[in-house]
């Protein structure tokens, strides 16, 4: 039985053939699809196909009081909300000239590399998920809700934390919070192990990811990657060390890099990155309980609050790499412009369209995850 | 040889039937190991019997011709008829006029009805896919027939009702696994591929090719589909617990042996994502055969 409405469609004989992956698609943290030109199982052309998350955030950004965009701003990046709340709110606090308390600054520093555990949590199953392996997935996705459990004690939220604001932070550490990551932590560090003999160190895996959308150093740097997509090329750029914020000038910690640039560098870069993280962490638990005050700056009615006239760039190492917001006022109490400068957008776009080509139609998934884009960044 | 019609028109019936509720209870059990291995709670008992019964209510929106539709018959003939020629404890009518060559030419139908089907749909996703089905049929084929060969040298014969009863005459150290060691394990290989699972799950790759065949299968066609998963874990435990483990000698040692056979490639699919085509075939090709040619060797110089 046929549609009534259908025709037959008539193509000229053609070696060559297009594949559409998405929007809905295993492969990325979001709806987003590809657009893909395969002879036999040989990657001839891709085209990236945004545009089914655009929500307007930036448009939508001008129209809210300054203090309300932070209930906005985590929704621009599911996996790793942290960033987006924090990078606005120190570029409020620039145009505001805001002394954020010392105390509010170390509390975020904690959200944002928590949210890093998460995010890398997630990318280790989603990444195991294209090449079909779904129990690290499940590992990946279970570990990460222990961390989450923390975050909605901590926030009250599991995902859209609306926790950092202009000024610091809602509210202070629960009683016995930091004993509760530590011990979480703990637990993440005997999983990693397990994690190795599934995922990291499976000679399936290695087989796979080794070779798959290589990316050469020169080519990083002229298409904008940054973060540890970068650093899996061997570049050692980190804007926690190279362009401190918050507290990260008082933190120790390795960038760690790989010189392959491919997708099983990208993923041991990220592997090498949640052990850092979980090292900052451990420092910023023992410093924290010494570090005595007030959790946020007093704000003027926020209704009635108008930032003076002027510009704001601020940037933050997030776990896709750098993400930045420039924001403008016209001494209103809502944005005149916003831009976010996702990592995704360059990620997602021109690189993926680049290094795909020339690939199998195998890895066309894994080189999709491997770059960790976040869809909703791109269509802003 | 006096045929007993009332019975082989009993088995006929009974067989299938028994084949499907068996492998009803296998693909829980398969998707309750791998939830217990991904830490999570799995489906409920009465689950895949739900599944299918669900996608059979389901009407049928768009067809892709009629060859489509007569691939799923070809598809569930062929499982139906490899399961009436499979010797269980108290059936073994068919199986003494069939062998298991009769059983690995039936064995190729139903993958060759599911590339007839869906060749007729034009989707590139399911084209790729059973050329992948296909293309892992002939790589894991290789093993599991020198497998069947040495086993047939074995026990001086290739019905599979006197294989079962020359193992179980000899106790213990008449099965297969301790007389072949080495074509039991290529043969277990060859399971774990036959059965499409990873490493070795080339032709669904959701994540690749959106699960490929079945892409265009929705309703009765995906039920169809179920269904035959539920025959291809039985017929592949059952062949396996025949030549291997020494049959079963009553039903409840034959249930406890199948399910511990499906139970082997159930746990290892979760600790492996899939290669490549080309290294299936090549794997495939190398070990398992380099295996299963060297346990021939053993089995010809006895």
């Amino acid at each position: 039985m046929r549609p009534e409405n259908y025709k037959p469609v008539k193509h000229p004989p053609s070696e060559e053939y297009d594949l559409y992956f998405g929007p809905n698609h295993p492969g990325i943290e979001g709806n987003y699809a590809l657009k893909v030109r395969l002879s036999g199982d040989e990657v001839q052309h891709v085209r990236a196909d945004g545009g089914y998350l655009h929500r307007g955030f930036e448009k939508l950004m001008e129209e809210r009081l300054w203090i309300q965009n932070i209930a906005l701003v985590p929704r621009i990046c599911v996996p790793d909300p942290v960033p987006m709340e924090e990078t606005y709110s120190r570029a409020v606090e620039i145009l505001g000239q805001i002394e954020v308390p010392e105390r509010a600054q170390w509390i975020r520093t904690l959200c944002l590399e928590m949210s890093r555990v998460t995010a890398h949590l997630f990318y280790f199953g989603g990444h195991a998920a294209t090449m079909g392996m779904y129990s690290n997935m499940f590992w990946g996705v279970s570990d990460r809700d222990r961390v989450l459990d923390l975050f909605e004690e901590l926030t009250g939220a599991r995902v859209y934390h609306m926790y950092t604001t202009p000024g610091g932070v809602r509210r202070d550490i629960p009683e016995g919070f930091l004993q509760r990551l530590s011990e979480t932590l703990d637990y993440l560090e005997t999983r990693l192990p397990e994690f190795d003999d599934l995922f990291f160190a499976n000679p399936v895996v290695e087989n796979r990811a080794r070779g798959a959308g290589p990316m050469s150093p020169e080519q990083a740097l002229e298409w904008g990657v940054t973060g540890p997509n970068l650093r899996a090329c061997g570049l050692p750029f980190d804007l926690r060390r190279d362009d401190p914020y918050l507290v990260y000038d008082q933190l120790e910690f390795d960038i760690p890099t790989r010189s392959e640039g491919d997708a099983y560098a990208r993923t041991m870069v990220r592997r090498e990155e949640l052990i850092q993280s979980i090292y900052i962490l451990r420092q910023v638990i023992a410093r924290l309980p010494s570090v005595k005050g007030p959790i946020r700056a007093p704000l003027p009615n926020p209704l009635a609050w108008n930032l003076p006239h002027g510009d704001a760039y601020t940037r933050t190492e997030s776990s896709k790499g750098e993400l930045g917001f420039f924001v403008v006022s016209n001494g209103g109490t809502r944005p005149w412009r916003v831009h976010v400068r996702g990592p995704s957008q360059m990620h997602a776009v021109q690189v993926l369209e680049q290094i795909t080509v020339g690939q199998r139609l195998e890895d066309v998934a894994q080189i999709m995850f491997s770059l960790d884009a976040c869809p909703p960044e791109v269509d802003r | 040889m006096d045929f007993d019609w009332q019975h082989m028109l009993i088995e006929l019936l009974v067989m299938p039937t028994l084949a499907f509720v068996v492998g009803l209870v296998m693909v829980l059990m398969a998707r309750r190991l791998r939830a217990r291995i991904e830490r999570r709670v799995g489906p409920p008992f009465w689950q895949p019997l739900w599944d299918i019964l669900k996608l059979y209510s389901k009407r049928t929106q768009v067809s892709h011709g009629h060859m489509h539709e007569i691939s799923i018959i070809v598809l569930l003939g062929g499982m139906i008829a490899m399961e009436v020629f499979l010797p269980v404890p108290g059936f073994d009518t068919f199986a003494h006029h069939g062998d298991a060559l009769t059983l690995i030419y039936l064995m190729m139908v139903p993958t060759l009805g599911m590339a007839l089907g869906v060749s007729a749909c034009a989707n590139p996703n399911g084209s790729i896919g059973i050329a992948r089905a296909l293309t892992a049929m002939l790589a894991y084929d290789v093993p599991f027939i020198i497998t069947v060969a040495g086993a047939a040298m074995l026990y001086g014969t290739t019905s599979l009702p006197e294989i079962i009863a020359i193992q179980q005459q000899q106790g213990l150290e008449g099965w297969g696994a301790v007389q072949m060691p080495l074509l039991a394990l290529a043969a277990l290989i060859s399971m774990q591929a036959m059965l499409g699972k990873e490493p070795f799950e080339i032709y669904v790759a959701p994540a690749e090719i959106a699960t490929g065949p079945m892409t265009e299968m929705s309703g009765k066609f995906l039920g169809s589909m179920f269904i035959m998963q539920c025959f291809q874990l039985y017929t592949v435990s059952v062949l396996y617990t025949t030549l291997f483990l020494g049959g079963g000698e009553n039903w409840a040692t034959f249930l406890i042996k199948i399910f511990v056979v499906v139970a082997i490639p159930m746990t290892l699919t979760n600790i492996f994502p899939r290669y490549k085509t080309e290294a299936v075939v090549a794997w495939l090709w190398k070990w398992p055969t380099a295996i299963a040619l060297v346990g021939l060797f053993v089995v010809m110089m006895r």
